[in-house]
């Protein structure tokens, strides 16, 4: 990114690459910068944070026994398979 | 190298949410190393110079030593690992405000000299600015007094008032980096 500053809007774009430490580095001052002075992104920021937490400490429960069965077969139907 | 480091209440990292370790006894507080290299990203220790200042300022202000090679950003700086040294007790919430109020208040002189009548967006974002100032916002002040001069007489002006804001935190607060 060839500027002097982000915008909102640009933050928003560029949040999950943030926040997963994906971007440049410059893009990555460019962002904290706007981040010093936007109490909105801040708080973007921090809900983006929790969300991730939450479903990241979510514990994933195998499906049902009928179900999966279920949706095995229909994924089969779908490509022409026994399931 | 001797430079700066801006921190939340309780010498928590902005952006990190690191709690720097403080001088203690007179000794400077731990070192705090990153994790790999000094490139500007999340893995290095991040600071910057007293003319990078009016673009971080929070609740703290250190002088830090910022050791190995340091690389320098836009406006920052980073290094393997940093230390804090002493806080600069010129910046508190009073100080903060004062250096508002003068960003505030450079911003509607300038703002009135090219809108003498109320209405105008430059006379708005001046008077945003005293707003701000009005809760101690340096940071938040600064960028808009920034942005005003930018208005106002284009990008040289912008950097001009960048550089009198560092000027006037070095001065006030008797920088030495």
């Amino acid at each position: 990114m060839n500027r002097d500053e982000i915008l909102c809007r640009d933050f928003v774009e560029l949040a999950t690459e943030y926040l997963d430490g994906a971007l440049a580095e410059t893009d990555v001052e460019l962002v904290e910068e706007h981040l010093v002075i936007c109490s909105l992104c801040r708080e973007y920021v921090g809900q983006i944070e929790a969300t991730a937490s939450a479903v990241g400490a979510t514990e994933t429960a195998e499906p049902p026994e009928e179900t999966l069965r279920v949706l095995l077969g229909a994924f089969a139907a779908r490509h022409g398979r026994a399931a | 190298m001797i430079a700066y480091k801006v921190l939340r209440s309780g010498s928590v990292g902005p952006f990190s949410g690191h709690v720097w370790p403080r001088p203690r006894d007179g000794a400077a507080g731990a070192w705090v190393v990153a994790a790999t290299g000094g490139a500007i990203c999340r893995d290095a220790v991040h600071g910057c110079r007293a003319v990078d200042l009016p673009w971080w300022l929070d609740d703290e202000l250190w002088e830090a030593e910022f050791d190995g090679p340091v690389a320098t950003g836009r406006h920052k700086i980073s290094a393997p690992r940093a230390r804090l040294l002493r806080r600069v007790d010129g910046w508190h919430h009073a100080g903060a405000r004062r250096f508002a109020e003068a960003c505030a208040q450079r911003a509607h002189e300038r703002a009135r000299a090219i809108e003498p009548d109320a209405g105008g967006v430059v006379l708005a974002m001046a008077a945003g600015a005293a707003q701000c100032a009005q809760t101690g916002a340096a940071a938040v002040t600064a960028y808009i007094a920034a942005q005003v001069a930018g208005r106002v007489g284009g990008r040289d002006a912008m950097a001009a008032e960048r550089t009198w804001q560092a000027a006037w935190l070095r001065a006030e607060l008797g920088l030495r980096a």
